[in-house]
């Protein structure tokens, strides 16, 4: 079948098209060059003067696995506040903040988005995550696999193994994984929290293995460098959520001595010590260091005031943040000699002084950063705030009256210490297509998907032009997905599968050879269980994985 | 006793086919077994198996199949010998008692379910892709879900709700645990290898010696002699009555904090003892407190464990420390996490307003069958034959492991395939954390409980 969605304005950041009436085709799922003048096309869609962009792509959101489950498991206040109705091509569900996995594909398409990566999947609980999403309908999905608080890189480290070792480790735990990426969260902080280690600054060591996470960083990073990996390690620094933080984070970006790099949530390690209250801003200072250093790329981690559940591998400082839970009640784990997770409800409040800064951080680190094919559009979901709050998050972007309409009605003392009115800058729509779709394909290697180019993938969201942004972008006019027509004026047509996307970096198999004595002696689960194999994983639902190549 | 059921000897291959008519037919008497693998007198031996029949997920099973027949080589405990070598008698689905093909007993289940106004899915005795089906049933007929250890799940849950909790896998105790504290449990009596594979081992990665481990028990009648280390080092055994466990949790959990107690004794013990321990907890650098929901009794249990995480997240403010809970046999865990992730509840979900309306207490199975709420139930227990369902007058349809009792007197029974033995699958460990996958290590032709439910839906 030949579809041609006909007059459109298209943004496709990866060829430059800015705005430019195009005729797109779609057949058997995937873009194609205009057919010759004698085709019979089965159906016309006129899409006059509507916005037409690639299917958007999150490169970080919490929406499966262990960590999210415990979340869901935790907050049934936040389900029954929000339930979801079968329909008759749609699953049942719950939640806002904490979706069910049904509702969080649905919301996901309805806002255009068909693609959504899982940061921290721990290779521990690499199972759940991609049972978890085989249950996220219609978006392809695929995870980040954590790696630098396990004991046996640690080990390895602390006893000088070689770079050549620890990149087939890297490999290996990629592929039995099924991972895309790979991601440190506070580097060794979370082992060090099992040896009762509070805090753990770049250059602090590891009590026990006696390493920073400097070197952790240094060796993830030529690892995946080494590998071929498209997307860099992905970092979730030291010190989350610390005042001050923002000089672990300005050293941290200079640690891997220009290896590519992405930090990830920034906006929650840019945190300065100035003023009264000792917190202020650092969003100016990094995105300077950031906007100069090609090597590095960010995703911003958006505040979003109201009720929220944070979720993170991070238990060292969930561990601190628990004294904010509200309601007061939370999880922390230690896990598998592996990593490790911490769970807190949290509401962001407008009128509350840190929280409204911190909302202010978040845009000034968009605002500043001047290359939208290295930053992403992200609230760390949930942590800053749920997914569906992204077409709010935009019209902040591209909307400065309505931003400073919204600057004008927080915390007084935040308005003051900010600079974010002095800003005049507000996103064009091309700049947005880069950031949450262009960009993203990019860095993860993607290849086919995040643009509009023959033969890639037709995944197409269109919008109707509209001033209010928010209104534009959380309810297309029409989402397709791999040709597929899923939404129509924002309502799920027919639910469909995603793919898992991975990459499966060579190495060699002599690894097992360490992995299956460790493994006997000191884990508890044998090595050849640990592994997903691609039967089990098509087993799970998702019956197509995609092998990206490596570089 | 002569029952009424047609054993068929049949060797079948794994297809999704139904179910063929018996092609030899017979009566016998009850108890009847039969070896019905095919095909004949090849031997063959799978290692790495993972043990279904309890929720510690042993995965170093090697078991030998000779001929249908399963047998444990090496790594078995009384469980997993009783799981895999049950020799399943071949039987056919029956409508009332009587023999059915699997096709009219799909039929019937469905007419059954598609009926009723308010079924109820429970049991549940099933790997997670059988949860998922379960789901999508209940969703499709507006049932009630619920699972056959959920009583005891629901106090672990009551409290994580509540207030939460800190705590541990099997492999964080195996390699850290420098104090293992029982509280109303003995770890072994439910979870038999949990001494030699997490407990007394070798070496640990933090260094942790064999033998130097310091193991407490609270509680009464615990067997505690595993307990004793390899060197003979004997347990600390600090006896209260059931009742009073909670209360002697809390009084550790105060002398913790720095609070006095005035009173000499608690509990028939003397407050000397309780300090004792208290002080080497303080201690300990990652001691782990362990609890088996379901082994403490009902009336006291979720305050129990509420007290047990407290104290957890107390010692946390200076020291580490954390729970580990013992629980979620029979899939248990594996349905916690489904029910979870699609519906946004554990368990105890009713779907027929459409939506998932979540009610720990009165969608119990046990309150709604007491009350007459439902109309029909669906019973599932994939591991254990007899596991047999609450008695009820609604129409029940049960799908278990072959069982000759089940297909007696439900009105529906389909014999289905045990996760790990008949096919591959997935479970999650009592942790909470890891999640196992499940081989085929014989053919039987039963099909899964995943495979029945949706031809169920397909009727509907």
């Amino acid at each position: 079948m030949l579809t041609k969605l006909s007059g459109g304005m298209v943004y496709d950041p990866m060829h430059g098209v800015n705005g430019k009436r195009r005729d797109i085709y779609i057949r058997d799922g995937r873009i194609v060059r205009k057919p010759s003048a004698n085709t019979n096309i089965d159906k016309i869609i006129d899409v006059n003067n509507k916005i037409v962009m690639a299917g958007a792509i999150d490169i970080h959101t919490h929406i499966g696995g262990g960590n999210i489950n415990i979340a869901r498991m935790l907050v049934p206040e936040d389900h029954r506040a929000d339930p979801v109705k079968r329909t008759k091509n749609t699953r049942a569900g719950s939640g806002y903040v904490a979706p069910s996995t049904f509702t969080t594909g649905y919301r996901y398409a309805e806002m255009g988005y068909t693609s959504c990566f899982e940061p921290a999947m721990l290779a521990s609980n690499a199972r759940q995550t991609h049972l978890e999403m085989a249950d996220i309908p219609i978006v392809d999905t695929g995870a980040y696999v954590l790696l630098g608080n396990d004991d046996f890189f640690l080990r390895l480290l602390s006893k000088g193994a070689d770079q050549q070792l620890i990149n087939d480790y890297v490999a290996w735990t990629m592929h039995v994984t099924q991972a895309i990426a790979v991601k440190v969260v506070n580097p060794g902080g979370i082992n060090a929290f099992k040896f009762n280690q509070r805090k753990l600054d770049l250059d602090d060591s590891n009590k026990y293995y006696d390493i920073t996470p400097r070197k952790i960083l240094k060796t993830l990073t030529r690892a995946l460098h080494d590998l071929g990996v498209p997307h860099p390690l992905h970092v979730h620094g030291c010190n989350l959520g610390v005042p001050g933080n923002m000089q672990t984070t300005l050293d941290t970006m200079q640690a891997v001595e220009g290896l590519p790099m992405h930090m990830t949530h920034i906006q929650f390690h840019s945190y300065g010590t100035e003023g009264d209250r000792k917190f202020s801003s650092g969003a100016a200072a990094i995105a300077e260091v950031f906007n100069k250093n090609k090597n590095l790329s960010i995703d911003v981690g958006q505040i979003m005031f109201g009720q929220t559940i944070t979720a993170s591998g991070d238990n060292m400082m969930q561990y601190k943040a628990h004294v904010h839970a509200h309601p007061n009640k939370w999880v922390s784990m230690d896990i598998e000699c592996d990593a490790g997770c911490g769970i807190v409800p949290f509401r962001y409040r407008d009128k509350n002084f840190v929280n409204a800064l911190q909302w202010c951080i978040g845009l000034e680190t968009f605002l500043l950063a001047d290359d939208p094919w290295r930053i992403f559009l992200t609230t760390d979901h949930p942590n800053g705030g749920p997914f569906t709050s992204y077409p709010h998050l935009i019209r902040l972007l591209m909307d400065k009256s309505f931003r400073h309409d919204m600057l004008l009605s927080l915390n007084r003392h935040a308005q003051k210490v900010t600079n974010l009115a002095s800003i005049d800058r507000e996103y064009t729509l091309y700049e947005i297509a880069t950031m949450t779709r262009a960009a993203p394909a990019k860095s993860l290697g993607l290849s086919g998907y995040g643009h509009l180019g023959i033969g890639a993938n037709a995944d197409i969201t269109i919008y109707t032009d509209l001033k209010n942004k928010e209104k534009m972008f959380e309810r297309p006019e029409y989402v397709f997905k791999s040709g597929q027509l899923i939404v129509r004026k924002g309502k799920i047509q027919q639910t469909t599968s995603g793919i898992t996307h991975t990459v499966k970096p060579e190495f060699d198999r002599g690894i097992e050879r360490h992995l299956k004595k460790y493994f006997d002696r000191y884990l508890t689960v044998s090595l050849g269980n640990f592994k997903i194999s691609d039967d089990e994983l098509r087993s799970y639902g998702k019956k197509t994985i995609k092998i990206h190549a490596c570089q | 006793m002569r029952v009424n059921i047609i054993v068929s000897y049949v060797h079948r291959t794994l297809t999704h086919d139904v179910i063929q008519p018996a092609q030899k037919q017979a009566c016998f008497r009850y108890p009847f077994f039969s070896y019905f693998m095919a095909p004949l007198n090849q031997s063959k031996t799978f290692k790495d198996v993972t043990c279904p029949f309890c929720s510690l997920l042993c995965d170093d099973i090697v078991l030998n199949n000779q001929s249908g027949g399963l047998t444990i080589r090496q790594n078995g405990c009384p469980k997993a010998v009783r799981g895999f070598q049950r020799q399943d008698p071949h039987i056919q689905p029956t409508i009332h008692g009587k023999e059915s093909t699997l096709d009219e007993a799909i039929a019937h289940a469905a007419e059954i379910l598609g009926k009723a106004r308010q079924p109820i899915i429970t049991g549940l005795g099933t790997d997670v892709s059988g949860s998922r089906a379960a789901m999508s049933l209940a969703e499709i007929t507006g049932a009630i879900v619920d699972h056959s250890h959920g009583d005891a799940a629901v106090k672990n849950i009551m409290v994580l709700q509540t207030s939460g909790w800190m705590l541990t896998t099997l492999s964080e105790l195996k390699n850290r645990a420098d104090m293992i504290i029982f509280i109303g449990t003995d770890g072994h009596s439910n979870y038999p290898r949990f001494y030699d594979r997490f407990v007394w081992q070798q070496d640990s990665l933090s260094g942790l010696k064999k033998n130097a481990r310091e193991i407490v028990y609270i509680g009464n009648k615990l067997k505690t002699l595993k307990g004793i280390s390899p060197d003979g080092k004997k347990p600390t055994v600090i006896k209260c009555t059931d009742e009073s466990l909670g209360e002697t949790v809390s009084v550790i959990r105060t002398l913790l904090n720095g609070n006095d107690i005035t009173s000499k004794s608690i509990s028939n013990r003397k407050l000397s003892d309780l300090k004792k321990l208290s002080g080497r907890i303080k201690h300990a650098s990652y001691p782990v407190f362990v609890w088996a929901a379901g082994e403490l009794i009902p009336a006291h249990s979720e305050l129990t464990i509420h007290s047990i995480c407290e104290l957890v997240k107390e010692l946390n403010k200076s020291s580490r420390a954390a729970g580990l809970s013992l629980a979620g046999s029979n899939g248990g865990v594996s349905f916690l996490n489904v029910c979870t992730w699609q519906s946004g509840y554990p368990l105890r979900v009713n779907y027929t307003a459409g939506y998932p309306h979540y009610d720990p207490y009165n969608y119990a199975t046990t309150e709604v069958l007491g009350k007459t709420e439902a109309d029909a139930m669906l019973w599932v227990s994939s591991f254990e034959a007899d596991f047999i369902p609450p008695q009820t007058s609604i129409p029940t349809v049960v799908l278990s492991r072959p069982s000759i009792k089940n297909a007696l007197d439900a009105e529906v029974y389909i014999p289905v395939g045990t996760p790990g033995l008949d096919h591959t699958g997935n479970l999650f460990r009592t942790d909470n954390a890891v999640n196992l996958p499940l081989k085929q290590v014989r053919q039987t032709g039963y099909q899964s409980v995943s495979d029945i439910l949706s031809r169920i839906q397909d009727r509907l």
